[in-house]
């Protein structure tokens, strides 16, 4: 059996409201709600990003668990066109769809918010990624029952068998109503580990 | 220059546009908004459509007059009080 996390040169994992990174803590607040705990955590970093406040909970969280991440990390040496993305998650948008939905309940009062549509699908999410580190390389969002990381981490083994690729972000990235979980993997080759 | 409307646009504007750091304080109404410090994008200018639509009942009617209205937050306070004396 292949153990797909040996080609793992990194890990981040965001739920019960701390952040641990290649199994250390690195942050941790208690009793807040979702977007009071995405806020603190936030500012705890040394990062001025005002767009992240835009976000729905979904980007919100991946951007956290990547920023984390990459403080372990660092990505800059690698090209623009040397990084794929590979992320997973069950509901999609799921929750972002009904906050949308709800704009659009009231016939008397329609009113759809262009912020909030713009989050439906879970593609945006590796584009706010891209954006943020002028990622060019091929991505994928898969919509699973439950993390399948054996699927996830060969699919990123199989992208990074294309030579102009070094490194693949491969994550699982779930939200829904407060309850959330974000698990990253910065993967290289094989080859290299 | 400073009005009550003024005020309230900055008020409705931070939230519409979830502009968490920001302060009414922060923003001068006669600043571009979109090429100012508040870094508006094109999804923020929709925002300010439905704003308007929503809050002011007042719909825009083409490109051009999005530009004009949505110029500065001035511009957008003496275009609502233009509307609102017709």
């Amino acid at each position: 059996m292949i153990d797909w996390q040996a080609g793992t040169m990194s890990s981040c994992t965001i739920e019960r409201a701390q952040i641990v990174c290649n199994g250390k803590r690195v942050f941790k607040a208690w009793g807040h709600s979702f977007s009071s705990f995405m806020r603190v955590a936030y500012r705890a970093l040394d990062w001025s990003y005002p767009r992240f406040y835009k976000m729905d909970p979904l980007c919100q969280l991946a951007t956290l668990a990547t920023r984390y991440l990459l403080q372990e990390q660092d990505l800059t040496h690698y090209k623009a066109t040397e990084i794929a993305l590979v992320m997973a998650n069950t509901r999609a948008t799921l929750h972002t769809d009904q906050r949308h939905l709800h704009t659009m309940a009231d016939a008397d009062h329609y009113h759809p918010r262009p912020a909030i549509f713009v989050y439906t699908l879970p593609n945006i999410l590796i584009g706010e990624l891209c954006m943020q580190y002028q990622i060019k390389g091929p991505s994928a969002f898969f919509i699973q029952p439950q993390p399948d990381w054996d699927f996830l981490l060969s699919y990123s083994q199989m992208l990074l068998t294309d030579p102009q690729l070094k490194v693949c972000l491969t994550g699982w990235i779930e939200y829904d109503n407060n309850n959330y979980a974000a698990t990253l993997h910065l993967v290289q080759p094989f080859e290299k580990t | 220059m400073s009005t009550p409307l003024i005020e309230q646009l900055k008020v409705q504007i931070i939230d519409q546009l979830n502009l968490e750091d920001v302060e009414p304080k922060d923003i001068n109404p006669e600043e571009p908004l979109f090429e100012g410090q508040l870094g508006l994008d094109s999804i923020d200018a929709l925002e300010l459509i439905v704003l308007l639509d929503r809050d002011y009942n007042i719909k825009i009617k083409n490109r051009e007059q999005g530009h004009e209205v949505f110029h500065s937050i001035a511009a957008m306070a003496a275009f609502i009080e233009q509307y609102q004396a017709h």
